[in-house]
């Protein structure tokens, strides 16, 4: 169910959430199968560590069910508010740990996953999802290295500008100026992409 | 900060790269409604959002779903049935409920048949007053027949009555019944799930072992 799915994680319905805040069992089920393999990804990418994805995941998940979290359309997409949430809370529980070590995913990691992951291959299931992917991966192999590095650091790792010039050896308005430049050739190459949605 | 300064600060600010203060002063620009600043706060926040798009994807382990399931479950066994009256329309799955009617419209007609009977009784009284006013004493054997019927009507009333309520009793119990079933239903389709994450594992863990095309049903 989960890995034949054909939903796409950027295409949840606003009505599933609401579902799944009425208490509907089989909505939940859907919302997680359309939405977990993007959250654990970025959970993964930004922790390194597959039990702390999967402890922020099910927090999210829970917290969802039992309603902590509430869901309104002013917080843009679901699969939007669901990311913005699910990073924010991976991004906390980097800070708590203190020193910046994080453990990186090992071979042996890699093959807990089984034959899962290599079924998917790193691929969406859907052929939105995987459209999206092409395009923001090709956007964003476009930016020169600096600005790559500075937009990663800052968004998957929560460092601050000084702390990426630190690490980086740069100066602190350089590395500003990159996530800055960056983020508007992002945001030139999905112009057309949501136009074409919006149409749609 | 000029304006110039603020629009600059805006990707800076979705990918929470600005200090405390710098983020204070945006956000409090974005609350004082400038348009411009917004519609571009909303276009890199999509950007943002979109991001991870780019990552490879990893699916989360079977095991993961089946123990949030578990973990919520004491809520989901408590919830539906405390939900379902306010629910506006009928879900998948939740029609079943609806065979049955809830509690509050029964408990309305059980109403109405003792306002009926009450009704009945005082239609009844006013012909017997009416009766003796126009006619006096003089018919007693009329006054005894409709007193009669009026005890008869009474008595088929009260039998509607335990009827109904035989009913209503029956229904209570069998939409408890099949409440009970779907709730066993649903631990049944979790623990199914549980079951599958568990040989999801054994085939990882074979095929860590170098087993080749092991089939587990």
């Amino acid at each position: 169910m989960d890995i034949s799915s054909p939903h796409a994680a950027s295409t949840i319905d606003p009505k599933l959430v609401t579902r799944v805040v009425k208490g509907e069992q089989l909505a939940f089920h859907q919302l997680y199968d359309q939405s977990s393999p993007i959250l654990y990804s970025m959970a993964l990418r930004i922790l390194g560590s597959r039990e702390e994805a999967e402890e922020v995941l099910q927090g999210v998940y829970l917290d969802i069910w039992k309603k902590v979290v509430r869901y309104d359309l002013g917080r843009g997409t679901p699969i939007a508010w669901l990311i913005t949430l699910t990073r924010s809370r991976a991004i906390d529980r980097l800070r708590t740990r203190g020193p910046r070590v994080r453990r990186q995913i090992t071979p042996i990691d890699d093959a807990q996953t089984g034959q899962i992951a290599e079924r998917n291959a790193g691929q969406f299931e859907s052929q939105a999802d995987q459209a999206l992917q092409n395009l923001i991966r090709e956007a964003f192999a476009n930016l020169p290295q600096p600005q790559q590095q500075a937009i990663e650091l800052s968004y998957y790792e929560g460092l601050s500008p000084l702390e990426i010039a630190t690490r980086l050896d740069q100066q602190v308005d350089a590395v500003k100026t990159h996530i800055g430049r960056g983020m508007s050739k992002l945001r030139e190459s999905l112009q057309l992409y949501w136009e074409q949605d919006e149409s749609a | 900060m000029t304006h110039e300064a603020l629009e600059r600060a805006v990707p800076l600010y979705v990918v929470g790269a600005l200090e405390r203060a710098e983020r204070q002063t945006l956000e409090a620009h974005l609350l004082s409604g400038c348009v411009p600043c917004h519609t571009a706060f909303k276009e890199y926040q999509s950007v943002a959002v979109t991001l991870p798009f780019g990552l490879a994807i990893t699916p989360p382990p079977r095991a993961l779903k089946g123990k949030i399931l578990a973990a919520r479950m004491p809520v989901s066994a408590i919830e539906p049935t405390a939900q379902s009256p306010a629910k506006p329309s009928l879900e998948p799955g939740e029609w079943m409920n609806h065979l049955f009617p809830p509690s509050s419209p029964s408990a309305i007609s059980f109403d109405w048949v003792l306002g009926l009977v009450f009704l009945a009784v005082l239609i009844i009284l006013a012909a017997l007053s009416w009766n003796a006013s126009t006619q006096g004493n003089g018919d007693t054997e009329k006054l005894a027949e409709l007193q009669a019927q009026a005890e008869t009507a009474g008595t088929k009333l009260t039998t509607l009555q335990k009827q109904l309520s035989e009913r209503e009793e029956s229904l209570t119990q069998a939409r408890e019944e099949l409440q009970r079933r779907m709730a066993e239903l649903a631990e049944l389709r979790d623990q199914l799930i549980q079951r599958e994450a568990e040989v999801d594992d054994l085939k990882a863990q074979l095929a860590q072992r170098g087993g080749r095309s092991v089939r587990i049903p």
